[in-house]
């Protein structure tokens, strides 16, 4: 298993090694002026210099991704299972919801930055923003799907509701709750970049900002590096969850 | 012994101006096995929701055991038409599911998963999830989740509709050897004339929606019953006749 799924990232590593390497030559013959695209190794070797700084930020930028995630998690599911419950409320809530979806958050963000500072709620603010929305919608359409025959068998059992949600609707929703949690994953570092960029005193989008006005651009590099990897790792996080709580579920 | 385990009487069931069930009687007796026989999709499975209680009649009372029941949610074994077994959990769990959803402790319920499933040959799946099943197994795990859950009266909904003749044959079988273990009372639907014929003390036969009974059949075959039983005389007749009844003339000839 472990072997066969680095075989098939084989071809993407090759293709990723090519790339970085027609970067280096690239800039190692002139081609592009090296303030203008700093090469791969420039990139590194700023990672390295400033690695204290980085990883000072990296843990800010953590901390409100995962604080937000975690929220959106909650919050995300509990609008699932509102949902879920009455048709009415399907009807209220719905709308409202895929609208708030289309407030562009660059116009909310300065907004947030106003009422709360420059602390890390606002960013959490943001991060939840960008998460429960797939959250919800997936988990929901998971409820949605429910084999109406074990609803029916339960309720022979005489079943009260709360089991049919435990042991029915619940688990049936998993891989749908997971779907929606790989997106949020991968969103959340994204939304805490963003949310520091517009103000903050830590992090790696007020560094990335700083660094740009700088003209640090092998720093920004690295930071753009550093970022995607802990994407990845939150992703890699939450396949290893979804295998762990729905070992029953193959795709 | 001979106490009504089931008695249905002049049931009704409408859905708005659709009226699918019209004044159906019957009635089990303890630990008899009686089929229902039909064309698809007369209302066959309304009236098991209904004895379930999963839906609410129209028209008419329905006792079990003597005594009129309104709410009758946890007094039968129903085992719906595909095996609805939850796909997350082991044969093991979702044979003690019924156990789950009454609250008995998980040690008493796994116990009797284990005795079951040893005494009718499951044991090696126990762990096992349903999707590494094959259909007849899944049919298995599910009448033994039924009686787990309720042992003295099943409503069998077609259980074996969706398989190969073969595996039908296996199951029809092993069901008879479940039953004389369990004595349940049974009422088991089905379109197939020779597995009622098969397996039933009685046949009753019913018609197109508005559905009705318009016959009630009774197999004086001997038990424990075989597979040749069904090439007797006696059987034949039983099958001719059924047959005569659930086609008009003009369809089979």
């Amino acid at each position: 298993m472990k072997l066969n799924s680095i075989k098939n990232y084989f071809p993407s590593i090759i293709l990723s090694a090519v790339i970085l390497f027609v970067w280096q030559g690239i800039i190692q013959f002139g081609l592009i002026n090296k303030y203008i695209l700093p090469a791969p190794s420039a990139v590194f070797l700023a990672f390295v210099q400033n690695l204290y700084v980085i990883i000072i930020h990296t843990i800010q930028t953590l901390k409100e991704a995962m604080i937000g995630l975690f929220i959106s998690v909650i919050f995300g599911v509990l609008v699932a299972i509102i949902l879920d419950r009455a048709s009415l409320v399907r009807k209220t809530i719905y709308p409202i919801l895929v609208t708030s979806q289309t407030i562009p958050l660059i116009a909310l963000a300065p907004l947030l930055l106003i009422w709360f500072g420059f602390g890390d709620l606002p960013k959490i603010i943001i991060v939840v923003l960008f998460c429960f929305f797939p959250i919800a919608v997936s988990t929901s359409s998971g409820f949605a799907k429910t084999d109406q025959n074990l609803i029916k068998l339960l309720k022979s059992m005489n079943a009260t509701d709360i089991q049919i949600f435990s042991k029915v609707k619940f688990p049936g929703a998993l891989p749908q709750f997971f779907a929606g949690l790989k997106i949020a994953a991968t969103y959340s570092i994204t939304g805490a970049i963003f949310g520091e960029y517009v103000g903050a005193y830590q992090g790696l989008g007020i560094y990335l900002q700083q660094m740009a006005h700088a003209y640090a651009i092998d720093v920004v590099f690295a930071v753009i590096f550093v970022s995607a990897i802990l994407s990845i790792a939150l992703f890699c996080l939450v396949l290893f969850l979804e295998k762990f709580f729905t070992p029953w579920y193959q795709e | 012994m001979n106490s009504l385990k089931l008695s249905v009487q002049n049931l009704s069931k409408s859905f708005a101006d659709l009226k699918v069930l019209d004044n159906i009687n019957l009635s089990i007796k303890n630990g008899e096995f009686v089929s229902i026989i039909g064309p698809s999709g007369c209302g066959k499975s309304t009236l098991f929701n209904i004895i379930s209680g999963v839906e609410i009649q129209s028209k008419g009372e329905i006792f079990i055991d003597g005594v009129e029941c309104k709410k009758r949610k946890g007094e039968t074994g129903y085992m719906p038409q595909n095996p609805s077994l939850l796909p997350w959990a082991t044969v093991e769990e979702n044979i003690t599911l019924g156990l789950q959803i009454k609250k008995q402790p998980v040690k008493i319920a796994k116990k009797r998963a284990e005795d079951l499933l040893k005494e009718f040959g499951l044991f090696e799946f126990a762990k096992n999830y349903p999707a590494t099943l094959s259909g007849g197994m899944k049919q298995r795990v599910a009448l033994l989740r039924t009686i787990l859950f309720h042992d003295d009266f099943l409503l069998l909904d077609e259980p074996f509709g969706a398989l190969d003749a073969l595996t039908r044959t296996t199951l029809q079988i092993w069901l008879m050897r479940v039953w004389r273990k369990t004595k349940s009372s049974i009422l088991f639907i089905t379109h197939d004339i020779s597995e009622a014929v098969l397996l039933s003390d009685r046949i009753y036969v019913m018609t197109q929606r508005p559905a009705t009974i318009i016959k009630e059949v009774k197999v004086f075959l001997p038990r424990p019953r075989k597979l040749e039983n069904l090439t007797r005389p006696n059987a034949v007749k039983i099958e001719s006749q059924l047959i005569e009844l659930l086609f008009n003339k003009n369809e089979i000839e």
